[in-house]
């Protein structure tokens, strides 16, 4: 991202609700912390700084995080959603409609989740694994595109879907076409609408920080700290 | 070589936006200094090459002393050009210092007041952090330096921020090392990704 479209990004903020005052559980601020994703996991070098890489990543853990709190998902699903947020878009192949990187991501995870759980200092069990790679799967299929069989998946992993899902589209701020930035139609979560405010200050600060010379991690950290998150 | 007496306070958002705050209308605002730092953390000393990205300079710095060692940081630095970073960090690397190299970006905002300089900052590491600082001339007298120690401790009490002994310092920096060895560790024992 450059500077004119982050300065463009900031001239066209919609009229948005003011900041919901919003405390993670110390969990999820721990997972945060190890949110310092290692340029290995993506499946193209190049896309680790692009518009679907470590930066949107952490930028929809941290929205999974806050729409864990508002869903009130206990810890073990709070944690899942958070982990699938973190690396949904990893095994992209580019940054346009790359179809099907969801469900490569989600063979991906399933195929290194003890390295991922590890690395978040979690233990991979067999269902927060199922679950996550099914949130991640299905992020990139539309609700009302879901096969019998995505039906069937979702059922099992609902909450954590629909957080992963959600989380993805708020942090479309970042992108530079007002038709393409969030739209609650196109998604299950009740509390999408006031967490605009917090996304939209997200993708403006740590671009901006990236901008400035941060590297990813720290920009999109730089920012949580700046919204109180962490 | 200069001295620097330097002290330095950690706080929350609610603090740094207070300070901020204080610093704005009765301090002197010296403006924005984002840096990218390369720090070696040897035994008895601290070696930089500092890149201040908001300034477009550069420079590599000796620090006589490690923080938690005191107030006084004898300093000797010159300046490179910020193409160079690279290259410097390089150098030191290969003269045997990378398993001592950490960086790191900080955000840093500067004030003056009271003939004190105030940095206040945020990095990954420390958080919302401020370093409060005096520079003395080439063989300042101890009177000379605890008056500026003096200097300092009253400008952070009329702040409302609370300064780090020497021991809080020695702690957080020696927990930060030890966090650093083992996230280097960790990375190096990572099951490779399939």
């Amino acid at each position: 991202m450059d500077h004119a479209t982050i300065a463009w990004i900031s001239d066209n903020r919609p009229d948005l609700p003011p900041d919901t005052r919003l405390v993670l559980r110390p969990q999820s601020k721990e997972l945060l912390a190890h949110g310092g994703l290692p340029t290995r996991w993506w499946a193209d070098s190049r896309l680790y700084t692009s518009l679907h890489g470590v930066r949107h990543a952490m930028r929809t853990a941290a929205l999974a995080a806050v729409l864990a709190e508002a869903n009130d998902l206990d810890d073990a699903d709070a944690a899942t959603a958070i982990l699938a947020a973190a690396v949904h878009d990893c095994q992209r192949c580019h940054d346009q409609d790359d179809r099907g990187h969801g469900a490569r991501a989600a063979i991906w995870l399933a195929a290194n989740a003890g390295t991922v759980w590890g690395h978040f200092g979690l233990a991979a069990t067999p269902r927060r694994i199922v679950q996550a790679a099914t949130a991640v799967r299905l992020h990139d299929i539309p609700y009302e595109a879901f096969t019998a069989d995505d039906k069937s998946d979702h059922a099992r992993a609902e909450h954590i879907t629909d957080v992963v899902k959600a989380a993805d589209a708020l942090d479309r701020y970042r992108l530079p076409k007002l038709k393409w930035w969030p739209d609650a139609r196109y998604v299950r979560e009740p509390a999408f609408d006031r967490l605009r405010g917090l996304a939209f200050d997200l993708v403006l600060v740590s671009e901006r920080a990236y901008l400035a010379g941060a590297g990813g991690t720290a920009a999109v950290r730089y920012a949580l700290a700046e919204k109180g998150l962490v | 070589m200069a001295v620097e007496i330097e002290m330095r306070a950690r706080f929350t958002k609610e603090v740094h936006d207070q300070l901020v705050t204080r610093l704005k209308a009765d301090g002197e605002d010296l403006g924005p200094d984002d840096k990218h730092i390369y720090f070696y953390v040897l035994p008895d000393q601290l070696l930089k090459v500092t890149n201040n990205t908001t300034a477009s300079t550069a420079k590599i710095t000796l620090k006589g002393s490690k923080i938690g060692q005191g107030a006084a940081f004898a300093e000797t630095e010159f300046a490179i050009a910020p193409a160079d970073v690279p290259a410097a960090v390089k150098v030191f690397n290969a003269l045997g210092f990378e398993t001592a190299m950490h960086e790191a970006f900080n955000f840093r905002h500067n004030f003056r007041l009271d003939d004190v300089e105030i940095a206040v900052k945020w990095s990954e590491a420390w958080g919302y952090h401020a370093e409060f600082e005096v520079l003395l001339e080439d063989g300042a007298s101890d009177a000379a330096r605890a008056e500026a120690e003096a200097k300092i401790t009253d400008v952070a009490t009329a702040l409302g921020v609370s300064l780090m002994t020497e021991q809080e310092l020695a702690d957080f920096t020696a927990a930060f090392e030890a966090a650093e060895k083992e996230r280097k560790e960790r990375k190096q024992q990572a099951a490779p990704i399939r």
